[in-house]
């Protein structure tokens, strides 16, 4: 097929072969890192595409020293792009469509023991890697260095190249990473001549002559006719490519590739079409109601976990109602509001109905009864009492008992639920009685009996098993006649009531009516 | 396999469901020991809005995807439990159970033992030094790098770390300006936290003093409920916030912008946990009854991000985990069930 004029680009396999050794020895001769071939393009005329390339540079785990051979060379070069197509294609680790240049070539038969082995973009160097990106470009004429040398026809040598402008050398940025230092590119058989390396090598024609020799010379071995000058129609058609907009997608699409592959190498990530997975491919038509559909109570149980949950620990009760979602609730709200209901009609107030005074008004009300039960029981010489126990403090507040009996029922035994204190204008007679008076959590107490031995420990005695401490003492002793006056304070939240602390002050005394 | 089945069911011949006298919403995954690599422990917590609550601790055995209850360890919690959380495989233990954590009125450790089918309390930490009454706390995490560390986070707007070899406070920081929702461990000693005032917080325990609020909610002070880190890769995170349907995925080295807004639930999102051996996936559940699993591309299409894959459950998914013990199972609570889903 290498009669006549041939269309720019559309090489022969024996033309391609004999390229690729050309680019092979070109670059090994004066050892630089690679060396591509950007041919004119099929589809565009004018435009510089990929053609060959024959990567001669660093390889990861084999250094530059051991001077590859040729042929690992070929192969490298060969596999570099085999990976850039599969990669293109998006495809892991099928076989890829090998290009025409590969089929039958007499190189072939060096590779075909080891074409089996997969190369992943982790096994490559940064050098390698640049090369690869490297084959995803395309240069309309005059544009980045390729062009350029191919329109003008001149020699182009770039050092500095990974500094070098992005208009001028759009690969700079690759270059970097890649420490390729040096480009060179030259006009050639109708396409363009690309030399790297990593070192920064001034500019020097001798060096070209050289390479351009080399170039001559294998081909001069081969088929003369093959080798005819072809005209590139310079057409100036307008890519309009943003450069770097071609370097992130190349990279992006690489990446996305490579990441595709680490994570389907590692976990079936396939869904539906894996066996055994309990999740469905997710489909767009499967949303019935496009967009979001917030409900009554969105995040509920998350939201009680934040909010309701801390509330049940603070208060230690169950949260008032938050949400009303909770159908306990209003059900409870009306038995509630009905018990209350029952107790204002059992406690004779005025006719308020709101919960605090209703609740104000049965306190009120019990102490009146308690002291009255305390009264009747006295006076039938019967014990009975119940213990009073406050829960807060709150609802008591300010709020002040008095009880007060003597030996005799002459005094009136008055009582004020509420305030003030009753004074007993009493004498003092030497008639053996008990005071106690209870204020919050303080306790008077006053003792008038016959003295007995160790009775005022008695008396302490008994208090502090009520839980109270005394803090004030007076005892007076008199003809074998004890006044105690005591002054206590509760210990704890546990309160005596008034009629438990008579009872047992009267055992420990003794000798009362 | 062929999709025989009609697509609104999904796969539930596949999923390992436990069914639980009363509703769940706590779970965790214990980290495999080395002793037993099949049969895995798996804690449950009741959501009885009451003082008795319950952990019941299932054993799981993914070779016959049977999922049973241990009878003997399921013991008694106050009140609800707000997270739980096995020991990291960090954890050097010199005894042969397993040890719990879970986080309510106070952070308590629980001992369990299959072997003598004890649960024993080991601790119970208050960091209240004045009073018994301790801020309830919402959430903890433990520090997987450094596993005697544990953080909690309260609604007194404080997180505390402890450390729970010596049952001491480590230190204490008050984080936001109101109630703190979730915290995450990064590193050893990085963590985040998330709260009802709307920011993503960072703290370095090496630099008390300064916070770093990588995001908030574009309306202010919508609070954000729970939070994510990526620990297969440290510089993402992801996020929800209250009565929404997104999953905000976050890049600590560019703060306040979201990397990306995962917006195809149909309902408000409840959970959401990463994958454990992929950098690259989330999944998240939520009120739409479905769990989606997400990957995250490098580029975002001008749509938005389409999730890869979809579950059905039966009801609102409450609770979402993804353990690195089981990275092809992911553990979900809705209703009275636990289901564990292959991946």
């Amino acid at each position: 097929m290498a009669d006549g004029v041939e269309a720019a680009g559309g090489r022969s396999k024996r033309q391609n072969s004999l390229l690729r050794k050309q680019l092979a020895v070109a670059v090994r001769s004066v050892q630089w890192s690679y060396a591509i071939f950007w041919s004119s393009s099929l589809t565009q005329p004018g435009v510089l595409e990929w053609g060959q390339g024959y990567y001669n540079g660093d390889m990861k785990k084999r250094k530059k020293r051991n001077e590859p051979h040729y042929k690992y060379g070929l192969q490298r070069s060969k596999q570099l792009r085999k990976l850039y197509l599969s990669m293109l294609e998006g495809d892991s680790g099928t076989t890829v469509s090998t290009t025409h240049d590969d089929h039958k070539d007499d190189d072939d038969h060096h590779n075909c023991g080891s074409t089996s082995m997969k190369l992943s973009p982790d096994d490559l160097s940064d050098e390698e890697w640049y090369y690869l990106v490297s084959m995803s470009y395309v240069f309309s004429p005059s544009q980045c260095l390729p062009g350029r040398a191919s329109a003008t026809g001149e020699t182009m040598w770039l050092c500095n190249a990974q500094y070098a402008e992005n208009k001028l050398f759009s690969r700079s940025l690759l270059a970097r990473s890649a420490s390729i230092q040096t480009v060179v590119c030259f006009p050639y058989l109708g396409g363009v001549i690309e030399l790297g390396v990593t070192e920064l090598i001034s500019e020097d024609h001798s060096l070209l002559q050289y390479v351009k020799s080399c170039l001559l010379e294998i081909s001069a071995h081969q088929n003369n006719d093959d080798e005819k000058k072809m005209g590139i129609p310079l057409g100036f058609s307008d890519l309009g490519s943003d450069e770097d907009l071609h370097y992130k997608r190349t990279v992006s699409t690489v990446l996305n590739y490579a990441a595709d592959r680490s994570t389907r190498n590692d976990n079936n990530f396939l869904g539906s079409s894996d066996s055994g997975s309990s999740f469905l491919r997710w489909k767009r038509c499967e949303q019935r109601n496009s967009g979001f559909v917030q409900k009554q109570q969105s995040q509920n149980v998350l939201q009680k976990i934040l909010h309701d949950v801390p509330l049940m620990h603070t208060k230690k009760l169950l949260p008032s109602q938050r949400f009303g979602l909770n159908q306990d609730d209003p059900w409870d709200r009306r038995k509630e509001n009905e018990k209350f209901s029952v107790l204002r009609t059992m406690v004779p107030t005025v006719n308020e109905v709101d919960k605090e005074s209703i609740l104000n008004n049965t306190i009120k009300y019990l102490q009146e009864l308690e002291a009255r039960v305390e009264e009747l029981e006295s006076c039938m010489g019967s014990v009975n009492f119940v213990e009073r126990q406050r829960n807060t403090t709150k609802n008591l507040n300010d709020s002040v008992l008095i009880e007060e009996t003597s030996g005799n029922y002459d005094d009136s035994t008055k009582l004020d639920g509420n305030s003030g204190e009753t004074e007993q204008a009493t004498d003092f007679r030497d008639e053996t009685h008990l005071r106690v008076k209870l204020k919050e959590t303080e306790v008077v107490i006053e003792v008038r009996c016959s003295y007995r031995d160790y009775i005022v420990a008695d008396v302490m005695e008994t208090l502090s098993n009520l839980h109270m401490d005394a803090f004030s003492v007076r005892s007076h002793t008199l003809n074998g006649f004890l006044k105690l006056n005591l002054k206590a304070k509760f210990r704890g939240a546990a309160v005596a009531s008034v009629g438990m602390v008579k009872r047992e002050l009267r055992r420990v005394i003794g000798g009362f009516p | 396999m062929d999709n025989s089945a009609p697509d609104s069911l999904s796969r539930s011949e596949t999923a390992v469901t436990y069914d639980s006298p009363y509703p769940l919403y706590a779970m965790a995954f214990s980290s495999l020991r080395t002793g037993t690599p099949t049969a895995q422990k798996i804690a449950v917590g009741s959501f009885l809005e009451d003082y008795n609550n319950r952990i019941d601790i299932l054993s799981f055995d993914s070779d016959s995807m049977t999922v049973k209850p241990l009878p003997n360890l399921s013991f008694e919690h106050p009140y609800p439990p707000t997270k739980l959380m096995f020991s990291p495989p960090s954890l050097r233990r010199p005894s042969a159970g397993d040890l719990l954590a879970s986080s309510g009125d106070f952070l308590r450790l629980w001992e369990i033992n299959e072997d003598s089918s004890t649960v024993e309390p080991i601790s119970v930490l208050n960091n209240s030094k004045t009073s018994e009454f301790c801020a309830p706390l919402t959430s903890f995490d433990w520090n997987d790098v450094e596993p005697k560390r544990l953080g909690t986070c309260s609604i007194d707007t404080t997180c505390t770390i402890w450390d729970i070899e010596k049952s001491v406070v480590e230190t204490q920081l008050i984080a936001h300006d109101k109630e703190v929702h979730d915290i995450a461990w990064g590193e050893a000693r990085v963590f985040a936290s998330v709260s009802a005032d709307g920011s993503v917080r960072i703290f370095d325990l090496r630099d008390k003093e300064h916070s770093t609020i990588i995001y908030e909610s574009p309306q202010p002070d919508t609070p954000l409920l729970r939070l994510a880190w990526n620990k297969q890769d440290l510089r993402y995170m992801a996020t929800i916030l209250m009565d929404s349907n997104k999953v905000v995925i976050l890049d600590i080295r560019s703060p306040t912008m979201p990397v990306a807004e995962l917006e195809r639930h149909q309902a408000s999102v409840n959970a959401i946990a990463w994958a454990p051996q992929s950098c690259k996936h989330i999944c998240s559940g939520g009120d739409d009854t479905q769990a989606l699993i997400w990957e995250l591309p490098t580029v975002a299409g001008p749509n938005g991000i389409d999730p890869m894959s979809v579950y059905s459950a039966g009801s609102e998914i409450n609770q979402l985990q993804w353990s690195s013990s089981q990275p092809d199972w992911i553990g979900i609570a809705f209703a009275n069930k636990m289901q564990l889903l292959r991946v």
